[in-house]
């Protein structure tokens, strides 16, 4: 066991609730690893089902999922994986309407989404109950991963993307494509930042937006809080 | 302003950014302020005012237009989506 985490360390990992909203191909890694960590407890929603262009990249699925709903599918695997972990599905689309009433059963977000307007409602939220959340958005061979709303910074997603129409023409993952192995290292990352947030342990990614390109393996870190550099 | 007061700056590119430039990064020539390497950016590659591009200059993210010298890296970072 890592003397910096310990007994102590896996009480906190035991104590902590995580919810994941989306889970496609950034949750699959951050739900396994998470899990196996010793989160105690373990909520994802996500309203879509399992389509064959899935199968490449959300690793949690295979050809007799298809057609059965993601959340309800990770959440089995999951249970039965890890029987101690208390782990939670949810099935409808996260909107304003119920976005607290979800969210405010756990203690961190994990933002694995896959549109623009999901994560200004997340970023909202998180805002209103006052939670940290774990920004991370996949394009074609290249990823962008943040922490949003943790103190003692807590910048947020909009000072880097304030809300704009332009945005709305964004590609998701099924317009565009992408690297199937491309989540499995950003999710990982993010469920990095997660576990350091819990265990209050190294630097996080708060004030940082790191942007990884596989194809160069090239790791960028630009500092989000809007200050000039002069 | 006469070319010989301008600048040369390396631009990086990320996500569209990065496929309407062609490549991850360039190197430019323009007036020593942010706006007109923003400027000198879309007369180049019209297509980036069609997207909404965040710039950061020497890896912070700027908002404002601020002067820049010859050691300037800037940096151009859509949002991205997929999950």
């Amino acid at each position: 066991m890592l003397p910096e985490i310990g007994i102590v360390g896996q009480e906190k990992l035991k104590q902590a609730s995580v919810l994941f909203i989306g889970a496609g191909g950034l949750a699959c890694p951050g739900l396994l690893y998470l899990a196996a960590c010793g989160v105690g407890k373990i909520g994802m929603i996500d309203f879509d089902s399992i389509e064959p262009s899935n199968l490449h990249r959300q690793i949690l699925y295979g050809q007799n999922d298809l057609g059965k709903l993601k959340a309800l599918v990770a959440q089995d695997k999951l249970q039965t994986l890890h029987p101690n972990c208390q782990v939670i599905a949810y099935t409808s689309k996260l909107d304003a309407s119920n976005a607290i009433s979800i969210c405010e059963e756990y203690n961190l977000i994990i933002d694995a989404s896959d549109n623009l307007e999901t994560r200004y409602i997340i970023e909202a939220t998180c805002k209103q109950l006052n939670l940290p959340w774990v920004f991370a958005a996949i394009h074609k061979y290249e990823g962008q991963i943040s922490v949003f709303n943790h103190e003692p910074l807590r910048t947020q997603y909009s000072d880097v993307f304030p809300k704009n129409d332009k945005k709305q023409a964004v590609l998701n993952c099924a317009e565009a494509g992408v690297l199937g192995i491309l989540p499995g290292i950003v999710g990982s990352l993010q469920a990095n930042e997660a576990l350091k947030i819990i265990l209050q342990l190294g630097d996080v990614l708060s004030g940082t937006m790191l942007c990884y390109n596989a194809l160069s393996n090239v790791f960028y870190t630009i500092k989000t809080q809007n200050n000039s550099p002069q | 302003m006469n070319s010989s007061d301008q600048i040369q700056v390396k631009i990086v590119a990320f996500g569209i950014a990065q496929e309407i430039i062609g490549s991850s990064s360039i190197i430019i020539h323009c007036e020593p302020t942010l706006n007109a390497c923003k400027e000198n950016l879309k007369t180049m590659f019209p297509n980036l005012t069609k997207e909404f591009i965040q710039y950061a200059v020497n890896k912070q993210i700027v908002s404002e237009n601020i002067s820049l010298n010859s050691h300037c890296e800037i940096a151009l970072l859509p949002p991205f989506s997929g999950g």
